[in-house]
Parts: C-alpha cells; structure tokens; sequence
C-alpha cells in the first residue's frame, strides 16, 4: 500500500478524503501532527508530535466495511501487543484502550468514514506524544508504559503486514467474517458490562451488554433485549 | 448421570410464543449455550421453518447456518415431522430425502422423526435417509392417552424403530399428558426390553412433568427435554435449572454448571421481556384440563391466536369441549402437528359455523381418506360416508407411495419464477408454495412484535365508523397516531342484501372457482380460503347465479365480510 507521509497536515482524514474523492485508492496518509485531528461525532483528537497519525482508503467495494470495521482495532491490538506486556482491549465502539492499575486508559482511536464507493479509516494512537494535562486522567502513550521511545514506522508497517494478511486469508477463505467477528469479541472489554450509551440523538440509554457484533451492541434495557446500531453510538461509559 | 437436551429455540419458544423469537435474539447467547455441556441443543424444524418465513421474514436455512457457526460442541437437533418434514401434508420421497440431506448439511447433528398417527411408514424414508448422510436419529412415540393406545403398543412401536436404525428413542409427550407413575412404568418397560437411550420430553402444560422426569429418571431415562427458566413450564418444558439442582449429588447428577446457566437465564430475562406481549397467559397457567382434552403446548397457543384472529376467543371454551369430539371421530390420533391442527381446527370450524362438519377442511378429507397414515382407531362411520363418493375407499398403502416424485417440477417452476439463489430455496418453495414465493422475493416484512401500548387501550376502541354527513355516507377508518383516512364508499353492500354470501372466517383468498354469471349449486366450491394455515373451501349456501364477485385472489376478509352475490 502506498503511503504519502507529510510532516503536518489539519487531519489525516480529511486531506485522504480529498485524494479519494478524485478516485485514488489503496493509500495511506501519514502524518507527523495533526493540527486538528478529529475524533468521532466531531470531537478533537489532540495529534501532538510524536503519535501515529494516519488514515487508510479502500474500495467500500471490494471489501466489507462492517468486517473491515472489526478487524482494523483486532490489528492494532495485536501489534500493540509485542510492544506492551499489559493487557490491552477494545472499547466499543473503536476505542483501543490498555490497562494500567487497575485501570483501562485510551491508548488510540480510531474513525472511520463511509461512502458507497470508498472507506476511510483514521487510526490514531499515542505512541511517543506527551499526553495534554486534560486528558491525562484517560489516556496514555505507548511510551509512559515502557519508559522508552518506539519507532512509529515500524508499528505502522507492523500494522500493514498483519492488516494485509487478514485481508488475504479473508480472500482466499481460510478464515471467514465470523471469526473476525470471535476475535474481535475476545478483545472486547464492553461485553459483559453494565453500561451507559449516548446516542447521537442525545438519548442515553443504559443496560448490560450481551453482545457485539458487526451491527452493533446488544444491550439488555429495562425494555428487553435491544439492538443498538454502532453508527449512532457516540460513546459508552 | 441424566442429559439434558435444551429446546428453549425451538420447542419452548413455539409453546410460549407461538415460534415467534427471532434469530438476532439467539444469536448473542448462542456461544454461552453450547459451553453449558447440553446432550443437544433443539434449534430448528417444528414450526420454526414455517414461522421464519411466514411472520419474521427470516431465512431458516440461515439460521441454522448463524447457529451452527455458534454452536460448535453441543449437537444441534431438530424436530422433523416424518413425511411431513416441517409442512402439514405428505411430501414425496425425493423432497423428504433433499430436505434431510441439505438440514444435515447445514448443521443438523440429530434427527428427532415422528408420526403424528405413529404410523413408522411415515417415518421410514426420512429416518433411512439421515442414516446415511452420518446422522443420529431419534425416533419419536408420540405419547397420548385414548382407549386405544397402551403401554404394550408404545412398546412394540420402539422396538419397531429400533429395529429400522434408530439410534435413541423419544417418548414425545407433547401434551404433558404422561403422569409421574405411568412413566415409570413406560421407561421401565422400554428399559427392559429395548437397548437405546431413552429420551423423555414433556410440556408442564398439566403441571406433571417436573413430577414426571423425576421418576422417568429413577426409571432409566437417559436424557430428558429442558428450556432455560425464562422460557419454561407453563406450556413449555420444566426448567434447566431446576432439574440440574433436583438431581445434584445422586448418581443422576447432570454435572452442569447452575452458575453458567444462571448466567444465560439473566439474558432470556431480557428476551422474554421483549416478546412479554406474546406471552399469553393461557399458556403460562398450569392447566389440568388439558388431561381431559389433550390439546398440546404449542397448540393451545396457536388455538388462542386463531380465535383472537376470527375475533372469537370467547368460544375458547366451546373449542376445548369440541376438541376431544372431533378427535374421537377421527379414530383417536395423537394431538401433534399436522394432526393438532387438523383437529383444532376442524374443531373451531365446528364450534364457529355452530354446525359440526358444516364445512370439512381439506385435511380431514384427506386424513379421512387415509393420506396420513393409518389412524389409531376406525374414523366414526358417519363421517366417513360424508367425506367419501360412493363406492370411494380410504387408502391402505403408505401414503408417500401414491406420490409421484416432485423435486424436478418444483426445480423447474422455482427457477421460471426466478426465487432460487440456493438449493435450499427450492425446498422452501416445495414446502410452502405460496408464501415462499412472496419470502423469496423479498416482498415479505416481519411483523412487528407487540408493545403493550398496541394491545392495550387503543386496540378496544372500534377504528372503523360509518360517518354521515348531509345524508352522504362516509367510511372513515381511524388509526392510532397516525391519523385518519377517507374513503367515500361508492356502493353499500351488506350481508342483509339478497343473495349475500358471507366469509365464515377471517382469511386470506386463495382461490376463487367460478366467475360471475356462472350457475352454481348448492355445495359447490366457490372460494378457497387460507385461515389458520389451512386451506378452507367455502361452498355456495343456495342453488342460483353468480352475479357479482367482490374479492380478489389474495384479498384478505374479515369474518361476515360478503364475497358474493348469489342468487
């Protein structure tokens, strides 16, 4: 895969969206900081130096997104994994998250844009970036965890070598959509969870969830078993 | 140690919810089930394959296929109807050996095979068949009480099935007819004189079973039928749990975890109150009446949808009294689909046109004829004349002998309709003909599950009214929320107008015999109705002239509404 690596770029996403828009596919913008790197539903995410910053586009055609959708943060966590020896989870919807004492705190996240033609995903993860005071509380960088500087190519490449992998096997039927599905499933630290959603309309909605899968969540409301979609998830707490 | 096969997706949620779960309420459970350690899990056939396409706009074969990806260690088991794989009438051999072939393919491990009249011929083809594809096969005696049947018979019948290949028996007690004692004594027998695990299902229907699979047990069974709490008793099976505690340090002990189960219990919690709306209370009291008219589980729902369907549920009653009627002219069959139905229904038909055998489904006619199998007992003699042509005789030979072999003609037509993406969706035309087509072209949608707020106030006040105004009359329709709809009623045709034939029942109209100007005579068939999934043809009540038709083939009619003119 092709990758455009500049030193400073607004969002990786949008500067993607504007190569996709003109039929470009199967790259990756790379980019050293964000000036206003965006998380979902229009939140920031701060891109200061020294983070992995980059967004892939694909062919929404030639591959399905939903699965597309699970198996980006199965690849993070598994490349993650060689770098830290404490567990690391996902956060539905796309959280990538490690836990330190006793404390699950936002390692990455990731968003992803869809259009019938093409699909988008940004993927940022805190690697050597100093995290702001703010957010502190919640979040962490690859670095704080095992006190050295890592090389952020290298896990990008990491990345692209299982990514690419999986993408194989999905094509040659070695493997198939559900056991991207169990994978991601194993990774998930919301199942089981008595959780509280905000959904985009503003709504909060609060339950067990049963279950996650390439729709959505299963919650378990005062109503019975519900379905919510993951596209009007904005965050789970 | 005792097994335990759970049925809570199929058998449990057809007797408690008229089979109306979806799969994407399975699906999130599923993996936690099959680590429980069941015998089996019962996910599909019954009335599951029918009820997917007909009310979810579901594919079964998919479910099956999403259940077996889930469900890797515990055998997945379904309920085939013989002959009469998951339909209500006789397929041929060639359809009965695809279905079992494509169900074993998509992930059935084990072949529960009854007959509802225990005739083994009907079972012969389908049992032969998954024996040679590799799978298990139980071979089911539908338990009844009659003054026909004894314990000797049910006997002889296992050894029968044993004999044929079966590789365990089931003692299929769908109307949680068997008592604590004669279970003892049935299961003792089969013991003794069979060498195959005995499986012992049984609905709570009466309130006996739990009794019941306790001394079944101490008798031998090797397994009995469970659903997880949420989904059990009432007309359903006894609880996982409880069975699991009852037997817990005895040699019987079933080694399952309660901790696990109570885990899957919090999430049906969940599930039943999504679907509480359909839980009819009818079905969830102990109900001792039923060793009186042995109607099971799943029929007793279905009988209480039927008649709220006709606007009927007040003649609830009538229907329970006119059920063991009916079957006692029929020769006693065992209360099981298709024969629940033929009789549940004959028997509405009965108590709602307020003349017995005013109309006769197509069913009992070809029951009386012998195209079901041999009934346990001789069909009441009157009946017989009334059914027969003169000189007519009912047929003694294996039903499926008489039919030619389907698959290549329904190929044939499944293709020109252009509905086959897949093998398996010819057998889904083959087996329900006109709905498939409607399922298969995607012109189906679920149906929505009921909130309280629809079955509550707003379905109690009339939404049709008859406004008048300066002496011009119009229909107006009022729906709830979402306002109101005008119709100015050209012509006003009433069932007090000369020559008025009216529907005896509400339905869909699948067939309309004659044309206006036609001469008919009094008896002849004039219209095909569908109603409670059967076929109802409607004759004309006078002898005279078609002179208007007012419905269309697939219209559908309420009770009392007119579909003809006749005089």
């Amino acid at each position: 895969m092709e990758i455009i690596h500049l030193s400073e770029i607004d969002s990786t996403n949008d500067y993607a969206k504007e190569l996709a828009k003109e039929g470009k596919r199967n790259f990756i913008v790379l980019a050293d900081k964000q000036n206003n790197g965006k998380g979902r539903w229009g939140r920031v995410w701060y891109s200061d130096e020294g983070g992995l910053y980059f967004s892939m586009v694909l062919d929404s055609k030639l591959y399905n997104p939903k699965v597309i959708n699970l198996l980006v943060p199965i690849c993070i966590i598994e490349v993650l994994k060689n770098y830290v020896d404490k567990e690391l989870g996902l956060k539905f919807p796309n959280d990538i998250m490690v836990k330190v004492n006793d404390n699950y705190k936002k390692l990455g996240g990731i968003l992803t844009e869809l259009t019938d033609d093409y699909m988008i995903i940004g993927i940022g993860i805190n690697v050597n970036n100093q995290i702001r005071n703010e957010i502190r509380e919640i979040a962490i960088s690859l670095k704080e965890i095992t006190g050295k500087e890592l090389d952020k190519v290298e896990i990008l490449s990491n990345f692209l070598k299982t990514f690419e992998s999986y993408l194989e096997k999905l094509k040659n039927k070695e493997i198939d959509d559900y056991e991207i599905l169990k994978k991601y499933k194993k990774y998930s630290i919301t199942i089981g969870k008595q959780v509280k959603i905000l959904l985009s309309n503003n709504e909060i909605i609060t339950g067990k969830v049963y279950d996650i899968d390439f729709d959505g969540i299963v919650l378990g409301t005062e109503k019975g078993i519900e379905r919510i979609p993951s596209g009007i998830c904005i965050h789970v707490r | 140690m005792v097994k335990i096969v759970d049925t809570t997706f199929r058998d449990a949620q057809q007797s408690l919810i008229a089979t109306r779960m979806r799969t994407e309420d399975m699906l999130p459970i599923a993996e936690k089930m099959d680590e429980v350690g069941f015998y089996s899990m019962e996910v599909w056939g019954g009335a599951t394959f029918d009820a997917c396409i007909r009310y979810l706009n579901e594919d079964p074969w998919e479910r099956l296929r999403a259940l077996k990806k889930r469900i890797q260690n515990t055998p997945l088991q379904m309920l085939l109807r013989g002959q009469n794989l998951v339909g209500y009438r006789h397929y041929p051999d060639d359809i009965v050996e695809k279905f079992v072939i494509k169900a074993h393919e998509n992930g059935i491990d084990i072949f529960r095979i009854f007959d509802a009249l225990n005739d083994v011929r009907n079972m012969e083809t389908a049992i032969k068949t998954a024996k040679k594809v590799g799978a298990e096969v139980q071979g089911a005696i539908c338990y009844t009480i009659s003054p026909v049947h004894t314990i000797d018979q049910y006997v002889e019948l296992a050894k029968k099935l044993e004999e044929m290949g079966c590789d365990s028996i089931c003692i299929k007690d769908m109307a949680g007819l068997l008592t604590p004692y004669e279970g003892y004594e049935l299961v003792k027998r089969l013991k003794e004189e069979i060498s195959l695990p005995i499986d012992v299902h049984s609905h709570c229907t009466s309130g006996l079973a739990p009794m019941t699979y306790l001394k079944v047990i101490e008798a031998g069974a090797d397994m009995v039928d469970c659903a997880i709490s949420p989904f059990a008793m009432g007309t359903s099976q006894p609880p996982t749990e409880s069975i699991v505690v009852a037997l817990k340090g005895t040699k019987y002990d079933t080694g399952l975890d309660l901790k696990l189960l109570n885990e899957i219990r919090d999430y049906f919690m969940k599930v039943r109150e999504k679907y509480k709306m359909l839980f009819s209370p009818i079905s969830q009291i102990v109900d001792a009446r039923v060793l009186v008219y042995q109607v099971p589980g799943g029929m007793l729902s279905n009988l209480v949808s039927q008649l709220k369907e006709q606007g009927a549920l007040d003649k609830f009653e009538e229907v329970l009294q006119e059920i063991p009627r009916v079957r006692k002219d029929l020769g006693y069959p065992p209360l099981v689909t298709p024969t629940s139905q033929i009789v549940g229904t004959q028997a509405v038909l009965n108590v709602l046109t307020e003349e017995r055998y005013k109309i006769i489904t197509n069913e009992v006619v070809n029951y009386v004829k012998g195209f079901y199998g041999k009934p346990p007992a001789p069909i009441n003699p009157e009946l017989l004349k009334r059914v027969l042509d003169e000189g007519e005789k009912p047929i003694t030979c294996r039903p499926a002998d008489l039919l030619p072999p389907e698959w290549e003609k329904v190929k044939k037509e499944a293709e020109e309709k252009g509905i086959v993406k897949k093998e398996e969706d010819i057998l889904t035309y083959a087996l329900y003909p006109q709905i498939a087509v409607k399922f298969l072209r995607g012109e189906l949608k679920a149906e929505p599950i009921p909130k309280e707020k629809d079955i509550g106030k707003i379905l109690e006040i009339p939404t049709e009214y008859i406004v008048e105004v300066d002496g011009e009359k119009f229909e107006v329709k009022i729906e709830p929320k979402i306002g109101t709809e005008l119709k100015r009623k050209k012509e006003v045709i009433t069932a007090e107008m000369e020559g008025a034939v009216t529907s005896p029942f509400r339905g869909m109209v699948t067939k309309i015999k004659v044309k206006e100007g036609d001469k008919v005579k009094k008896g002849d068939v004039i219209v095909v109705l569908e109603a409670m999934k059967m076929e109802h043809p409607i004759e004309s009540p006078v002898e005279g002239t078609v002179e208007r038709i007012l419905i269309d083939e697939g219209d559908a009619v309420n009770v009392g509404d007119v579909i003809m003119i006749i005089k």
